[in-house]
């Protein structure tokens, strides 16, 4: 296989990120947390901010279409299967080594898996016993991909044969229904600690339709940067059919949206800049989108189809940065958290990690039916 | 490969999704059963409190706690008799000062804080590995042997209490844990034994309340107990001759916090078994149609 200088150069720039981050790392397990901007009134931060909630919510892509495939039958989608794949599994990857790096004991990471310590009431033990689960299961999912590369015949037809794949579709579906739901339900317990633009008993439902807006966006975002990168042509039909499902998601995201914050009488409880995180998070990151893919005419140009699937995802990113952090009512006035060189740089290692994994897993493994069917 | 998935077999999933539901009836649950009247507390009477600040020192001494590797001493002119800022990783307890007025005098308050310690404490129950844990005789105590240091405790605490070594690479949380150590021994608390003026009074909660009202028929008092209610209810309770608001004690929900997790989690055992059932139902009827269409 060749090696373009085009290619020596994007990795080598990601080996850079990722050795700096690694540096910031090894300050964090090695001098605390002082070298973080966290302190006893923002004991969460840019890590759980982006690694944990906007990672994890902008890999919801993979089990939306299984769902899709598998169970209501649309097999059009067959071929955004494998690359959808493979991003959503190297986030839940990396969110994994984040949330290490992040706790204060990270040689304790196992800790919610032992028995003895099982505590079923708390919100985060299902989201990491659900996130595990998760891994495992697209570990299964993605292990078919590179069966067919070592050419094992036997794994590779058991795997992708119905009675494997439909229950292992439902589990999988079912599994992170319930911690994408469950990472809003975290912030349940802070009634009067989190503003009421964001807090919301149905915190958990605003987090899951979120997340299924967020991944057709990110599946047409990443067929863009692919065909543009790999010099393959665009699915637009099948990134239209994503776009008009995002439009119903969409709505239905605003529609409960609004309703809950006229339910609570929250609509009015502005006075602050907080008010103004909360308007460019809904106009710009979920109304706007939908306007643009309202129109049918919209919805078939790749441009408007690509504009209104970043907009969602600035929304999704923004609106997780906000329950978090802008809605954080605890610290006293005057109080900002802005994370460091050190937070940024482990987070940007995360990101260089994931495009790294993901230049060479397209590059070796058959992740693009039609690049696989070049080397046959 | 085909499979069909015969009716049987869907009942047959279905079911045994169904009989697994009773082992989830612990979602949610509370971390101890034991009753609120029985558990150990102590009452703050702040109309006694004189500042002087031994209850702190006792606290240090008994806790091995550093007196200096502290946040900054600050004496500035807001609260000139503050001396620890707020608590932290190595003050659990400190005397905090309030200048008011009360009839046309200017006076000022001292008001003891540490943990509150709650029947039903949010800490404990978004703790998962129960490292905080609701003891039955009234203490929140912190098995460290447990701690991951997910700072989700830090995040839930409706009142900030518990705080972190962040000056260590691998850092704990501390708090105050009612010297749980000498209560099963039958002591009461270090600060509570180091109070000179009877501003702090050990027992258990019921008579504490008893003896807070009896304070309050007297007179001289507001006809409030912080800590009855607050957060479903706490072991450490205060009364005060000056309204709580003016002293700026922590405004908090009148109900048990875990309680607004519990609504949520507690629909998990409906939740999954309809995914189930629903996922498979859709996935069946999809199949059916296009085979119709095959034929037809």
């Amino acid at each position: 296989m060749s090696v373009s200088k085009s290619f020596m150069i994007w990795t080598s720039a990601l080996i850079l990120v990722i050795a700096f981050g690694a540096y910031g790392a090894f300050l964090r397990l090695t001098m605390g947390f002082k070298v973080t901007a966290l302190n006893d009134y923002y004991p969460w931060g840019l890590w759980i901010a982006y690694d944990v909630l906007t990672g994890i919510a902008l890999a919801a892509g993979s089990f939306s279409l299984a769902f899709g495939v598998y169970i209501i039958n649309k097999k059009k989608f067959e071929p955004l299967l494998r690359p959808t794949l493979l991003t959503c599994l190297l986030a839940y990857l990396t969110t994994a080594l984040g949330l290490i790096i992040d706790i204060n004991q990270p040689a304790r990471f196992w800790h919610p898996m032992f028995p003895l310590f099982f505590q079923p009431h708390s919100v985060l033990f299902e989201v990491y016993w659900c996130i595990s689960l998760y891994i495992i299961i697209q570990l299964i999912e993605f292990s078919p991909i590179v069966a067919e590369k070592l050419r094992w015949k036997w794994f590779y037809t058991t795997m992708e044969s119905e009675k494997v794949m439909i229950p292992l579709v439902i589990v999988g579906i079912i599994v992170p229904t319930l911690h994408q739901s469950s990472l809003g339900g975290l912030f349940l317990i802070a009634p009067d600690k989190v503003h009421p633009l964001w807090y919301s008993p149905i915190l958990p439902i605003l987090f899951y339709i979120s997340a299924l807006a967020a991944a057709p966006a990110m599946i047409i975002i990443e067929s863009n940067i692919s065909s543009r990168v790999l010099n393959r042509g665009l699915e637009l039909d099948l990134l239209s059919s994503l776009g008009r499902a995002m439009r119903y998601i969409l709505l239905v995201y605003i529609a409960i949206r609004l309703l809950d914050l006229i339910a609570r009488g929250a609509i009015f409880s502005s006075g602050d800049t907080r008010a103004l995180f909360f308007f460019v998070e809904i106009l710009a990151g979920f109304v706007a989108p939908l306007i643009l893919l309202l129109s049918e005419r919209f919805v078939r140009s790749g441009k408007v189809l690509l504009l209104a699937s970043i907009l969602v995802v600035f929304g999704v990113i923004m609106n997780r940065f906000d329950v978090l952090l802008t809605a954080w009512l605890y610290p006293p006035p005057g109080a900002i958290y802005f994370p460091t060189w050190v937070e940024i740089s482990v987070t940007g290692m995360l990101v260089a990690l994931e495009a790294l994994a993901f230049t060479l897993a397209v590059k070796y493994l058959p992740i693009f039916p039609e690049i696989k069917r070049e080397h046959a | 490969m085909e499979w069909k998935l015969s009716r049987r077999e869907f009942l047959r999933s279905t079911g045994s999704f169904l009989i697994s539901l009773p082992l989830m009836n612990s979602l949610g649950g509370r971390s101890t059963e034991a009753n609120p009247d029985e558990m150990y507390g102590f009452l703050v009477d702040i109309s006694r409190c004189i500042g002087c600040g031994d209850c702190q020192a006792a606290c240090k001494i008994k806790n091995d706690l550093p007196v200096s590797s502290d946040l900054p001493y600050e004496r500035n002119e807001r609260s000139y008799w503050d001396n620890y800022s707020t608590l932290s990783a190595y003050t659990w307890t400190r005397i905090r000062s309030k200048s008011l007025v009360k009839d046309g005098k200017e006076i000022v308050r001292f008001i003891k804080e540490q943990c509150m310690h709650c029947i039903d404490p949010a800490c404990a129950s978004v703790c998962f590995v129960g490292a905080l844990y609701k003891t039955p005789e009234g203490p929140v105590i912190y098995r460290a042997d447990r701690c991951v240091g997910c700072r989700y405790c830090v995040y839930a605490c409706p009142w900030g209490v518990p705080k972190w070594q962040w000056d260590k690479p691998f850092p704990f949380i501390q708090k105050c844990n009612m010297c749980y150590d000498r209560i099963i021994e039958g002591r009461r608390p270090a600060c509570v034994d180091a109070c000179k003026v009877g501003a702090l009074t050990f027992g258990k909660r019921k008579e504490l309340i008893e003896e807070a009202k009896k304070r309050i028929s007297r007179g001289g008092y507001v006809n409030y107990i912080y800590g009855e209610e607050e957060a479903g209810g706490t072991c450490v309770l205060y009364i005060s001759d000056v309204p709580f608001d003016e002293l700026e004690f922590r405004k908090v929900m009148k109900f048990s916090y875990p309680e607004l997790t519990q609504a949520y989690l507690g629909k998990m055992p409906i939740v999954i078994p309809s995914l189930f059932v629903g996922l498979l139902g859709l996935y069946l009827y999809s199949r059916r149609r296009q085979e119709k269409e095959v034929r037809e």
